[in-house]
């Protein structure tokens, strides 16, 4: 069985990937705000069609340099907590790019970091790489 | 039920909270420098309201805790805290009558820290306001580690 998903490239050596139905909308130069005492990748918000929405720079999360927020992937997700679909927004570093995932792809969640498999709901193989499919309830629920 | 909110303005952050739970709005000439013999932590200084002194505090625009005063800040306002007042020191202090709160958003779950008082956000005028109400204020500054 062949998926398609998104590789998204958030400054780290290798790109995460969400489901293809999970991108809504490529952003560019959006006008955000910041939030006093927010952790450092989630400090902005923007508004979109009446709803707020988090920004995170998941890179600057795990690892990467703070980067411009101009480039921004509008995702959409079920939250398990509380039912409805919620949104959140990607710095990007580049445009997303797709691309088709077969079952002889799959990794078991050994293959990633230890960091990553908190937040990664599968991962695959592609271009030599062990790609994490991210879990972006886990990504955008609470840390503290 | 009384939905009159105070906009606080410190440097460019826009705090919104109930006028309910600001007791008064003094002037920061009112406020007296810390006694450094009987220090309090965090506190620049003390401001008398309904027969006595009480801590007075300040935060910047990024809500860190501050051992001066900068210019800016012309206003302070009381809040009760349970077991008295404690001052918070803001450059103006306004009565929002009018204040739409259909917009009011809970602060996203993974921007939340522990013990912050940023409760809630609002589009407010050409930006965004902060909700918080005077419990958390209180036990933000009161709460927060002591500045050097």
């Amino acid at each position: 069985m062949t998926a398609h998903a998104w590789l998204l490239d958030t400054g780290l050596a290798t790109p995460m990937a969400i489901g293809q139905r999970e991108l809504l909308q490529i952003i560019t130069a959006p006008q955000t705000f910041s939030v006093p005492l927010c952790p450092e990748y989630a400090r902005h918000v923007l508004f979109w069609q009446q709803r707020m929405v988090p920004v995170m720079d998941f890179g600057l999360r795990m690892g990467a340099n703070p980067h411009p927020q101009n480039l921004l992937a509008l995702v959409g997700f079920h939250d398990a907590l509380t039912g409805v679909i919620q949104l959140g927004a990607i710095v990007l570093r580049q445009a997303p790019r797709q691309v088709a995932v077969n079952d002889a792809q799959a990794l078991q969640a050994e293959d990633l970091p230890v960091d990553w498999r908190a937040l990664a709901i599968s991962c695959f193989a592609h271009e030599g790489s062990a790609i994490p499919v991210l879990h972006l309830g886990k990504v955008f629920a609470a840390v503290h | 039920m009384n939905n009159t909110q105070v906009a606080l303005k410190i440097g460019t952050l826009m705090l919104i909270l109930p006028q309910s739970e600001v007791s008064a709005v003094e002037s920061c000439l009112d406020v007296l420098p810390a006694n450094l013999a009987q220090p309090i932590a965090n506190v620049v200084g003390t401001v008398a309201f309904a027969g006595q002194r009480w801590p007075a505090y300040c935060v910047s625009q990024e809500l860190s805790l501050m051992a001066t005063m900068p210019q800016e800040r012309r206003a302070c306002v009381m809040l009760a805290n349970g077991n008295g007042y404690i001052g918070l020191l803001c450059d103006d202090a306004r009565v929002l009558k009018t204040l739409s709160t259909e917009q009011n958003y809970p602060l996203p779950s993974a921007m939340a820290v522990h013990n912050t008082p940023v409760l809630g956000l609002l589009r407010f005028e050409d930006g965004l306001a902060c909700l918080s109400d005077a419990a958390h204020l209180c036990s933000f500054v009161q709460q927060h580690p002591t500045i050097q």
